[in-house]
């Protein structure tokens, strides 16, 4: 099998929880994440909040708070602003969020092996000292990787984008 | 600083190197920097956002768009709110890109 080559968001630290974030891609080497991340730095993605606006500065404020958030994640281990900037979508999904922009991630060990991770629920396991400020959040293997991009513009995640999600999880993983 | 060995640039590198978008990636940083520590003095007071939004005279859910905003609120608000908590903020300058140490995760894995 050829060398898969994914998109590098983000570099981790030395000594920290994470390697890197970076795109996964489709059974057809494309990167929906990579796309999005490029049409939301431009300002150019079509949205149901279009303003019709070309660059729509919108867009390219919540790129950089998205890319902020991804940063400080990887650097920490712990999630960005809390729920304001990482959220739980279940099974094994997350989501990194800046303004209505959404991009959900999964994590994979430094082999690309995955196994799902979801939000804890029972403080008094997940944290017994009672120290951590986010302790609903698991620690993630040391690779994230994005799946695509939405706008969110209701309450509820779009169930399209969550099976676009796994679906998108599902293709990557067969790469190796 | 880099981890691991990779063959491309990031796209974290490719935005710090350029000038324009460093600016705007330290400017979300900041703001987010300062939402972090407004709620973290918020969880460790142990104060109720309707108990908050009561000290200073504003609506629960003008707190909550605040606490839970991108974290671009004014200066005045800011202190506004630290010091109904019964805090203030000093600002400490640093040379750019060594503000987010991993203080959390050294804190949780020490």
């Amino acid at each position: 099998m050829s060398k898969v080559d994914r998109w590098i968001v983000v570099v981790g630290r030395d000594g920290g929880p994470h390697d890197r974030i970076e795109c996964a891609l489709r059974s057809d080497g494309s990167s929906p994440a990579r796309e999005f991340l490029i049409g939301l730095k431009a300002g150019a993605l079509k949205s149901r909040g279009d303003r019709g606006v070309d660059p729509d500065s919108t867009q390219v404020h919540d790129f950089f708070v998205l890319l902020d958030r991804m940063r400080a994640t990887a650097y920490s281990g712990e999630p960005a602003h809390g729920r304001t900037g990482v959220n739980s979508l279940g099974a094994g999904l997350w989501e990194f969020k800046g303004g209505t922009a959404r991009i959900p991630f999964f994590d994979v060990d430094q082999f690309g092996r995955h196994e799902p991770k979801n939000e804890e629920t029972d403080r008094a396991i997940a944290d017994p000292d009672s120290r951590r400020e986010y302790w609903w959040y698991p620690d993630l293997d040391p690779v994230l990787r994005l799946t695509h991009g939405f706008f969110k513009d209701s309450q509820r995640t779009d169930q399209r984008e969550l099976d676009l999600a796994n679906e998108i999880r599902g293709e990557d993983l067969a790469h190796g | 600083m880099a981890k691991g060995s990779h063959e491309h640039r990031s796209l974290l590198e490719e935005i710090e190197a350029d000038p324009g978008a460093s600016r705007e990636l330290a400017a979300a940083g900041l703001a987010r920097r300062v939402l972090e520590a407004l709620n973290s003095a918020l969880e460790e007071s142990e104060t109720a956002a309707s108990t908050l939004a009561s000290e200073l005279g504003v609506s629960q859910s003008a707190v909550s768009q605040v606490l839970n905003g991108d974290g671009n609120l004014r200066i005045y608000t800011l202190a506004r709110y630290l010091r109904a908590l019964g805090l203030e903020a000093t600002i400490e300058l640093v040379p750019a890109g060594s503000a987010d140490v991993p203080v959390v995760y050294e804190a949780r894995h020490s």
